[in-house]
């Protein structure tokens, strides 16, 4: 159960020249070990940079990142090994299968990583039926699987190195109702099965609330908050700021309290706002 | 990085290169280069040179701007210098000489020349063209400049269309490159090290599914295109109209008078033998 | 006619289908009224986005037709007056963008139809107006949100002059605030330019806001009839695939507990009016 910690981290596109753009400034924070954290925010406030410095895709134009308690980049030129043990799922990552299998494409990260014989096939494996991929379809090719199927095979391909810490931009984009949930809920098995950290990029809050245990807020290249749920989705106008909604039954307690009725607004989901109000009811009768 | 690269790139601005027709800036372009190639005196190439200067104020561009974008030729400018500096002949004394090195006056004359050529070349075509052009308002002008073709039957539109749909998707597809060699950096590809063998087949897990994308991409696009009742080029009608102007013919006049002045200065006596 | 678009016994497959595969639409019989907003609503690999494209033509039916405002899709020398009747907005915003500059994307399709000059600038203007994306006519399609390049697609779906437009998932690919855009603009267009409106999507919010909603499940038609009836049949849209916005699920199970006797036949659509009915029964 690992943290990952970043302290004073900032990030220029293009520095010392005219067209230096700042990305992220200043963030101070640690991601808590074996949990689900979600990271939200508007477009264009630094979640993709602040994602790919988790993995050391991007350095730190200042500022240290610690994965545990070691310097992500005290070796720079091992840095392939830190993206063993972060992994990262795109968003739309359908888009990078290209091997002639299905079972090939999702060796090749273990491959890289040094993995063979049967270690390798039961990395394989394993990852599969993490996503729920039948067996039958490890021989087919990946681009004639439908693309739900598709994105599976890729988060696969990235479970199968088995990193400490997972980060998922928008798993499940495009997918539908049904789509989300098992690929959402498959999520949290094996985070709960494995006691991995995952770091989880949504825009949709009510998925937030029904699979993250914390968020981290960024706002205009910096980091706005980190806590609970509950301590952020209290503040209504840290989430409308983001350009996001707090989740639809939140509205309609908060609604309700705007009517002045008695209400509980700290409900997220709506199994927490049916026993709310049924129990409410029982106790009235 | 992959944003970074100027030469080619357009400019926006309103200088009267910017404002010229395209198909006149397209035409004078052909005229400029092969006018370069007839230069054979110093004073031709002064003239050359002034001549390639007045293009740049025409531009608006600023010499930062252009430095920059003739940096990639910078070692063709420099070989042609040295092999020209150092390998012509010439029946008058040599200057010096250095183990198979010999440079005569003419080797030096003639590398300069030759850089000075190249440059005003470089230069030129990319102040007319593409810096001052936008790249639709060049496969315009290429199309209607060979519209004529569709008497044989020719779909000139057709390929005007397939130049500007490939341009359109430049910025796109690179981002796609971007995105997948990230996606496979993070499960462990490294493009950096390793032989050119092994660097060429770590470009496979990009390659590919850059190719994937882009026939889908290619795939949506027709159909919306379709969907937005193409036909090829039979029928069609512009939004934005091609007109010349005075200034136009001004421009052509004057490109005419720069290159019968050339012409001139290469009659002109000098001490300069080349 | 009120009946601009009409499948009678469409049946529809896809080649390369496996033997046991089904069709894609099987017998799928539609009228959509000329000035309606109906949303289609199905998971993926329903068949919805398929039922789309044989309207428009781009996909022809294996038996059984589809009239655009009478007009047949097998018949070729028709397909551009249909297409300019039935315009198109797909998932993908990038991949319906052309040129190079957003006006003359806007402009392609009248260009393509032959429409003259100084019409085609008119429409163009007229098109980004509506879609509020006329600031940004001379800019590149690449330096566009997802939901602008949107509205750009749909300014040059306008531009045809169609009297009806289907949006093809048109929103799934686009963030919250994206999604906003594009349902507002489809608001407009069905409210105020008065077009007939053809929503396909797999979000229950988005076809809240239809007036009417067809279900559709592994090529049939499940379900069809006004928004509030339909969202009645939670356990079957369940079963389908689909889950209901949490406002009216959350009036549905307390409905269900049998608890709120003053809930029973109500069903709410939006946030506001689950709050509205919860305000009643909490008083």
């Amino acid at each position: 159960m690992i943290s990952i910690t970043l302290e004073h981290v900032s990030y220029a596109y293009s520095p010392n020249t005219p067209l230096e753009k700042e990305a992220l400034r200043d963030v101070s924070v640690t991601i808590t070990g074996g949990k689900i954290t979600g990271l939200i925010g508007h477009t264009g406030s630094g979640k993709s940079t602040f994602a790919q410095m988790l993995n050391g895709l991007l350095r730190p134009t200042s500022g240290k990142i610690f994965l545990g308690n070691q310097d992500i980049w005290a070796e720079p030129k091992k840095i392939s090994q830190i993206r063993y043990r972060v992994g990262m799922v795109f968003q739309y990552p359908e888009h990078q299968l290209f091997e002639e299998t299905v079972y090939k494409d999702i060796a090749y990260g273990p491959i890289n990583m040094g993995k063979q014989g049967k270690e390798l096939d039961f990395l394989i494996r394993s990852a599969a039926e993490f996503v729920g991929l039948s067996e039958e379809l490890l021989d087919k090719s990946p681009f004639e699987l439908s693309g739900g199927q598709q994105r599976r095979v890729a988060i696969a391909g990235v479970l199968a190195m088995d990193p400490e810490v997972l980060v998922l931009d928008e798993p499940a984009a495009g997918l539908d109702p049904r789509g989300r949930d098992e690929i959402l809920g498959n999520i949290r098995t094996y985070q709960q099965t494995k006691s991995k950290t995952v770091i989880l990029i949504s825009h949709s809050m009510e998925d937030m609330a029904r699979y993250s245990d914390e968020l981290i807020v960024l706002k205009d290249s910096t980091l706005l908050l980190k806590g609970s749920l509950k301590e952020v989705f209290q503040q209504a106008d840290i989430i409308k700021d983001a350009g996001l909604r707090l989740p639809q039954v939140t509205r309609v307690m908060l609604a309700l309290k705007k009517k002045g009725l008695d209400v509980d607004t700290s409900v997220y989901t709506v199994e927490d706002a049916f026993k709310r109000l049924t129990d409410r009811r029982r106790s009235s009768c | 990085m992959l944003k970074d690269i100027t030469l080619g790139q357009y400019f926006p601005g309103k200088s009267p290169l910017h404002t010229m027709d395209p198909r006149m800036k397209l035409l004078l372009t052909i005229f400029y280069i092969v006018i370069l190639f007839f230069a054979k005196s110093v004073y031709a190439f002064a003239w050359m040179l002034l001549s390639t200067f007045v293009l740049i104020l025409c531009s608006g561009l600023s010499f930062k701007l252009l430095i920059k974008g003739v940096k990639p030729i910078f070692f063709i400018l420099l070989f042609t210098g040295v092999i020209n500096l150092f390998f012509t002949k010439d029946t008058q004394d040599p200057l010096f000489s250095f183990w198979i090195f010999i440079v005569y006056p003419k080797g030096v004359y003639t590398a300069i020349f030759m850089i000075v050529r190249i440059l005003c070349l470089v230069l030129g075509s990319s102040l007319l063209l593409t810096y001052t052009t936008t790249p639709r308002a060049l496969t315009d002008a290429i199309e209607r400049l060979l519209s004529p073709l569709n008497l044989l039957n020719i779909p000139v539109y057709d390929f005007a269309m397939m130049m500007s749909l490939a341009l359109r998707f430049i910025p796109t597809l690179l981002e796609d490159t971007v995105k997948i060699m990230n996606a496979q950096k993070a499960r462990g590809a490294d493009f950096e090290s390793g032989s050119l063998i092994k660097r060429a087949k770590a470009l496979l897990p990009v390659l590919i599914p850059l190719l994937v994308t882009a026939f889908r991409r290619s795939n949506d696009l027709a159909v919306a295109m379709e969907c937005r009742c193409y036909m090829g080029g039979k029928g069609r009608t512009r939004m934005k109209q091609l007109r010349l102007h005075a200034s136009d013919l001004l421009a052509a006049l004057l490109f005419l008078a720069f290159g019968a002045a050339l012409f001139s200065c290469n009659y002109i006596p000098t001490g300069i033998r080349l | 006619m009120n009946v601009i678009l009409e499948a009678q016994n469409v049946v529809f497959a896809y080649e390369n289908e496996d033997v046991e595969a089904r069709n894609a639409v099987e017998n799928v019989s539609l009228s959509i009224e000329r000035g309606s907003f109906v949303a289609i609503l199905g998971q993926n690999g329903s068949g919805k986005s398929t039922l789309a494209k044989l309207f428009n033509g781009i996909l022809l039916p294996l038996e059984g037709k589809i009239l655009v405002d009478g007009m047949d899709t097998t018949h070729e020398d028709q397909l551009i007056n249909i297409r300019k009747r039935v315009g198109m907005v797909f998932q993908n915003p990038d991949n319906q963008l052309v040129a190079t500059v957003v006006e003359e994307d806007v402009a392609f399709a009248p260009e393509n139809l032959g429409v003259p000059t100084n019409e085609i600038r008119l429409r163009v203007d007229k098109a980004l107006d509506v879609v509020g994306m006329r600031e940004y006519a001379h800019h590149a399609p690449h330096q566009l949100s997802g939901g602008q390049k949107q509205r750009v697609a749909i300014a040059g779906i306008l531009a045809m002059g169609p009297e009806c437009i289907i949006f093809d998932e048109s929103t799934a690919m686009l963030d919250p605030r994206g999604r906003e855009e594009i349902m507002e603009t489809i608001r407009h267009l069905n409210r105020v330019e008065q077009k007939t409106i053809v929503l396909i999507t797999h979000y229950m919010e988005e076809a809240a806001l239809a007036d009417r909603v067809v279900v559709i499940h592994d090529g049939t038609i499940r379900l069809d009839g006004k928004s509030e009836e339909v969202f009645r049949h939670q356990n079957e849209l369940y079963s389908i695939g689909l889950s209901l916005p949490q406002a009216t699920d959350l009036i549905a199970r307390l409905e269900e507990s049998g608890l709120y006797p003053e809930l029973q036949g109500k069903t709410a659509l939006t946030e506001e009016e689950a709050a509205v009915l919860l305000e009643s029964i909490l008083k």
